[in-house]
C-alpha cells in the first residue's frame, strides 16, 4: 500500500515541478538548520578521535574557595585533583592538564622562521584518557614524568615540517628556544576537538616553575590544572561522580574552620561540560534546554507552517478524490494515513538536500560554528583550520537525527491538512473539480 | 477595491489564515532580529573621537636567556631603558611612521583588557564617574596616534597638556560633564572612590570614545605611566602611518626595514599587527561576529520561509482562479490590473497582521526582554534613540513591515507575472 502511496506521489512531484521544489527546498533549508545544530551538538559530545572514551569520563574544570565574604576561583591544583580524585574506586586513570594551552614559537633548525605552535603541559595518564595514534615513538614515560624531563610528543604535521618525516623519535624541538627531546609523533587532533588539541605535549613537570605543591590561594586548592577522570568500562558514571563530589566534600572540611571549597557540581559528564563556561557559576541547565528547545521549535515551526499551507492548498485540488475514495468506504484513518505517507516522500526528498546543505553551511562556518553559544570565541591559532573527517558527518547518529527531525517535520506540516482534507463532508469533496 | 480584496480574502480564509499564520510568526521573530540590527547600526552610527586607522600595534619580544644570541650585559635596568628608547627612536624616525606611542597593554584600543576605575570630585564627593583607565608614555603621543579629537573636532596632542605632576590625569567629556557641570574641571582635584590612592589633578579634557564601535560613547580616564625596565613587559609601542601609504605597503616595508633596525640588546621585532585587526579579532572573540552572522542568517531563513509561503499558497490559489483572472481581463483589466490586485491581495494579508503582531512584540517590550546593545545604564548625558522606546518600537516595527513587504513583493510577482501574461481566451476557457 506504502508503494503505492509513494508512487502517487513521485507522480504529484513530476505533475507540479516547481510547486514541489518549492516545497523541498523549504523543507531542507530547515532541516539543514536544525542538522548544523545537531552536528555541532553531535562532535561536542560524541566519541571523536582523539577524545574516544567521552561516555566514560567525568571532568572537572575549576573550583571555588569561599572563605567569609571572599570567594576565589579559578582552576584546580595537582594536589587537589590527585587528593580528592586520586583514589576513586571504578576510576580507571587520572588524566590531568593544564587548563590553557600555550602559544609559543618553534624555531626549526637553521631558519630564522618561527612558527606560531599550541602546546599543552599534560601529566602521563593523559594519554591513557585520550587514544591518540603514535606514527612513531611512544608517549612520555612515567620517570620523565617524574624528573620533569623536556620531552615532547609532537604531532605529525609539526614533525614532517621540522624534519620532513615523522621517524622524529631523538630528535630536538626549540620552542621559544629552549630544546626538547622529540619521544613520541602523534596523529594530529583536530580543532574540533580544542581541548585536546596541541602540536606539542609537554609534561607539566617540566616547566621551569613546576612545584608540586605550588598554591595560587590559601588553600592550595585552586592551580592551573583540570582532571579528566576515566572510569573504568561497566562502571556507572553517577556513581563514580556521587563518590568524587563527596571525596570533594570531605576534603572541604578538613580546611581551616569557616574556609570552604567546592567544585559547584563537577566532575561533570561531557554534554554538561560544553556548558560550564565559568569557573565561579554553574550552568542552568533548565534555561539551557529550554533555550536551545526554543530555537528548535522555531526552526521546525517556521516552516511548518509555511509548508500545512502548500500541503493544504495542494489537498484542496485532490478534494474529488478523496471524496472518491470515501464514497468508495475508505476510513478517515486511512486517507490521513495516505496524505502523511505521501507527504513524507516530499519531506525525506527535502531531509536529504537539507543534510547535503548543512555540512555545506558547517564547512563555510567551520571557524566559529563549533563554539555556538560561548561566551567566549577563541580564534583559530594561526595557519591551522577546522577540518571535519568524513565519519564526524556521515554516521548513523547523524542520519537517525536528521530522520527523526524529517518525521516530526512531516507531522507538524501534513498533520492538520491531512486532518482537514479527510474530514471534510463526502458531498462537498465529491462536488470539488 | 480595498473592500473588493478584503472581501475575496475573508472568501478563502481557509487558504489565507496559513498565510496569516506565518506573516504572524515570521513579523515578530523578523522584528526580533530588525530590533536587534537597527541598535547596533544606530551604534555605529555614534561619531566617537578616535580613530583606529593606520595605526598598528608593534610588538617587541625579549630573547630568553637560553637563547644562543641572548647577552646578559644587556639585561642590567639601565641597559634595557637605553635600549628601549633607542628601539623607541628609530620606529620614530622610520619615514612611514606619523606618531608613536607606549601605551599599558591593559588598556589596548580595540582590544578586549579592560580597566575600570571610578573616580570622584574631592570637594563634593557625590560626584562620581565610572569609566576606563587608559595609561600611557606622556613622552610618547598616544593622543596623536589616535587622532584624538575634543568633542568639537579639534586634534587632540599629548603636549597639550602638562604631565609633569605625576597625579595628573586628562578626563574625558563625559566625565567633565558629571564631575565638573559648571565647565571648569582644569585644575579639579578628583579622587579614587573604590581605593584610597592620592589626589589626582584634571590637566584637560578630551572628546568621548567608543570602546568597541558596536557600543556607546563612554567615559575614559588618561594617566601618564612612563616605561622602564621595570613595566615594559606590561607596555605595547602604538605607531601611526602615514595616510599617504596604503596598509599593506607599509607593514611590508616596515617589517623589512625594521626587523634588522629593531634588533637591539635582547630586544627583537617580534610582530605588527594593525590595531583594526585587533578590533576585529575581539569583536570576534566576544561573540559579536558570530551574533551578527546568526542573526543575519536567521533573518534570511526567516525571510525565504515566508516567501516559500506565499508563492507556493499564490502560486495555487491562481491555478484555481484562472475563470476570474479571465473574466476580469474580458472586462477590461490590464496585466498591470491583474499584478496590482495580487500585490495589493498580499499587503492586505500583511496589513491584517501588522497589530496582532505589535500587540505581542509589546508583550516582551512589557516584559524587559528587549535588551539594548551598549547599553551601559549611563542615561542622562546623551539622549539615545534606543532608550526612547515608543519612537524605536514604531521605527523597528516599520522596518519590518518594509522588509516584509519587500520579501511579498519578490514573492508574489511570479505568480503574478505568469497570471497576468495569461491570454484573456485561454483564461476563460477554464470557465
Amino acid at each position: 500500500m506504502y508503494k503505492q502511496y509513494f508512487k502517487q506521489a513521485w507522480n504529484l512531484i513530476r505533475q507540479e515541478k516547481l510547486f514541489s521544489i518549492i516545497y523541498i527546498i523549504g523543507t531542507g533549508l530547515s532541516v539543514s538548520m536544525v542538522m548544523v545544530l545537531s552536528i555541532v551538538f553531535y562532535m561536542k559530545v560524541a566519541n571523536i578521535y582523539p577524545e574516544t572514551n567521552r561516555d566514560r569520563m567525568l571532568i572537572a574544570k575549576s573550583g571555588i574557595v569561599r572563605s567569609g565574604d571572599s570567594t576565589t576561583s579559578s582552576s584546580l591544583s595537582e594536589y587537589v585533583i590527585k587528593t580528592c580524585f586520586g583514589s576513586l574506586k571504578g576510576m580507571e586513570v587520572l588524566g590531568i592538564m593544564e587548563s590553557y594551552p600555550t602559544d609559543a614559537e618553534v624555531q626549526p633548525e637553521g631558519s630564522p622562521e618561527q612558527i606560531p605552535v599550541t602546546a599543552r603541559f599534560v601529566n602521563t595518564d593523559f594519554w591513557r584518557v585520550f587514544h591518540f595514534r603514535f606514527l612513531s615513538g611512544q608517549a612520555f614515560t612515567v620517570a620523565d614524568y617524574q624528573s620533569g624531563l623536556r620531552t615532547a610528543v609532537i604531532a605529525g604535521s609539526l614533525a614532517r615540517r621540522l624534519f620532513g618525516t615523522v621517524d622524529a623519535v631523538g630528535r630536538y624541538v626549540m620552542m621559544d628556544f629552549v630544546p626538547y627531546r622529540v619521544c613520541g609523533v602523534v596523529q594530529e587532533a583536530s580543532l574540533v576537538t580544542p581541548d585536546t588539541y596541541a602540536l606539542l605535549y609537554i609534561p607539566y613537570t617540566a616547566r621551569d616553575d613546576y612545584a608540586p605543591d605550588k598554591k595560587n590561594d590559601s588553600t592550595g586548592s585552586l592551580g592551573g590544572f583540570r582532571a579528566y577522570i576515566l572510569a573504568a568500562p561497566g562502571t556507572n558514571l553517577d556513581v563514580l561522580k556521587e563518590e568524587a563530589e563527596n571525596n570533594v566534600r570531605r576534603y572541604s572540611q578538613t580546611l581551616e574552620e569557616g574556609v570552604e571549597f567546592s567544585i559547584l557540581g563537577q566532575p561533570d559528564k561531557q554534554w554538561q561540560t560544553i556548558f560550564r563556561y565559568w569557573s565561579n557559576d554553574v550552568p542552568e541547565y533548565g534555561k539551557l534546554l529550554l533555550t536551545y528547545s526554543l530555537i528548535l521549535l522555531i526552526l521546525l515551526l517556521v516552516p511548518a507552517v509555511s509548508l500545512s499551507g502548500m500541503a493544504d492548498s495542494r489537498m484542496e485540488r485532490r478534494l474529488a478524490e478523496m471524496g472518491i475514495r470515501r464514497a468508495f468506504g475508505a476510513p478517515v484513518g486511512v486517507l490521513m494515513r495516505q496524505v502523511i505517507s505521501e507527504n513524507f516522500l516530499f519531506t525525506l526528498l527535502g531531509g536529504l538536500f537539507g543534510l547535503l546543505f548543512s555540512y555545506l553551511l558547517l564547512y563555510v562556518t567551520r571557524s566559529w560554528v563549533l563554539q555556538i553559544g560561548a561566551s567566549f570565541i577563541d580564534i583559530l591559532p594561526e595557519g591551522t583550520d577546522v577540518v571535519f573527517t568524513p565519519s564526524m558527518l556521515m554516521n548513523w547518529q547523524v542520519f537517525c537525527i536528521a530522520l527523526v527531525v524529517c518525521f516530526l517535520l512531516n507531522l507538524l506540516s501534513s498533520l492538520i491538512p491531512a486532518w482537514r482534507a479527510a474530514h471534510r463532508h463526502i458531498i462537498y469533496s465529491l462536488n470539488a473539480k | 477595491m480595498i473592500r473588493q480584496v478584503f472581501i475575496q480574502l475573508w472568501n478563502r480564509r481557509r487558504a489565507n489564515a496559513w498565510v496569516v499564520v506565518e506573516l504572524l510568526l515570521i513579523f515578530c521573530l523578523l522584528w526580533y532580529i530588525t530590533d536587534y540590527f537597527f541598535v547596533l547600526e544606530y551604534n555605529k552610527s555614534i561619531p566617537t573621537c578616535r580613530d583606529l586607522s593606520h595605526t598598528w600595534q608593534v610588538d617587541m619580544g625579549i630573547l630568553p636567556e637560553a637563547h644562543p644570541d641572548y647577552q646578559p650585559a644587556e639585561s642590567s635596568p639601565e641597559a634595557v631603558d637605553a635600549n628601549y628608547d633607542r628601539i623607541l627612536d628609530r620606529i620614530r624616525h622610520y619615514e612611514g611612521v606619523e606618531a608613536i606611542a607606549v601605551v599599558n597593554r591593559s588598556c589596548t584600543p580595540g582590544g578586549g583588557s579592560y580597566w575600570g576605575r571610578s573616580y570622584r570630585s574631592v570637594k563634593d564627593t557625590t560626584r562620581e564617574a565610572n569609566g576606563q583607565m587608559v595609561f600611557f608614555d606622556p613622552r610618547t603621543d598616544f593622543f596623536k596616534v589616535f587622532h584624538y579629537t575634543t568633542s568639537d573636532g579639534k586634534p587632540v596632542s599629548a603636549q597639550d597638556f602638562d604631565w609633569s605632576e605625576p597625579k595628573s590625569m586628562v578626563v574625558s567629556a563625559w566625565g567633565q560633564t558629571i564631575l565638573a557641570p559648571d565647565g571648569q574641571i582644569i585644575g579639579m582635584e578628583i579622587e579614587n572612590s573604590w581605593s584610597k590612592d592620592g589626589i589626582y589633578v584634571v590637566k584637560g579634557v578630551v572628546g568621548d570614545i567608543k570602546r568597541f564601535d558596536y557600543e556607546r560613547l563612554q567615559i575614559a580616564f588618561y594617566k601618564a605611566e612612563r616605561a622602564n625596565s621595570n613595566n615594559i613587559r606590561n607596555m605595547e609601542i602604538a605607531v601611526r602611518s602615514r595616510e599617504t601609504l596604503s596598509d599593506t605597503q607599509f607593514l611590508e616595508s616596515f617589517k623589512e626595514a625594521m626587523g634588522r633596525e629593531l634588533r637591539i640588546g635582547n630586544f627583537y621585532l617580534k610582530g605588527i599587527q594593525s590595531y583594526s585587526k585587533i578590533s576585529l579579532d575581539t569583536d570576534f572573540e566576544f561573540g559579536m561576529t558570530s551574533g551578527i552572522r546568526i542573526r543575519t542568517a536567521m533573518l534570511l531563513f526567516f525571510l525565504f520561509n515566508i516567501m516559500l509561503c506565499v508563492m507556493g499558497t499564490f502560486w495555487y490559489r491562481l491555478r484555481v482562479r484562472r475563470e476570474e483572472i479571465g473574466l476580469r481581463m474580458a472586462m477590461g483589466s490590464t496585466r498591470a490590473d491583474i499584478r496590482k490586485l495580487l500585490f495589493m491581495e498580499g499587503f492586505a494579508l500583511l496589513s491584517v497582521v501588522v497589530l496582532p503582531a505589535m500587540f505581542i512584540e509589546g508583550q516582551f517590550v512589557y516584559a524587559g526582554m528587549i535588551d539594548t546593545l551598549g547599553d551601559n545604564g549611563n542615561h542622562g548625558f546623551v539622549s539615545y534613540l534606543p532608550d526612547r522606546t515608543i519612537l524605536r518600537f514604531i521605527i523597528t516595527n516599520c522596518l519590518t513591515w518594509l522588509l516584509l513587504g519587500a520579501a511579498l513583493v519578490v514573492a508574489i510577482w511570479i505568480p503574478a507575472d505568469k497570471a497576468s501574461k495569461m491570454a484573456p481566451a485561454e483564461a476563460l476557457h477554464y470557465e
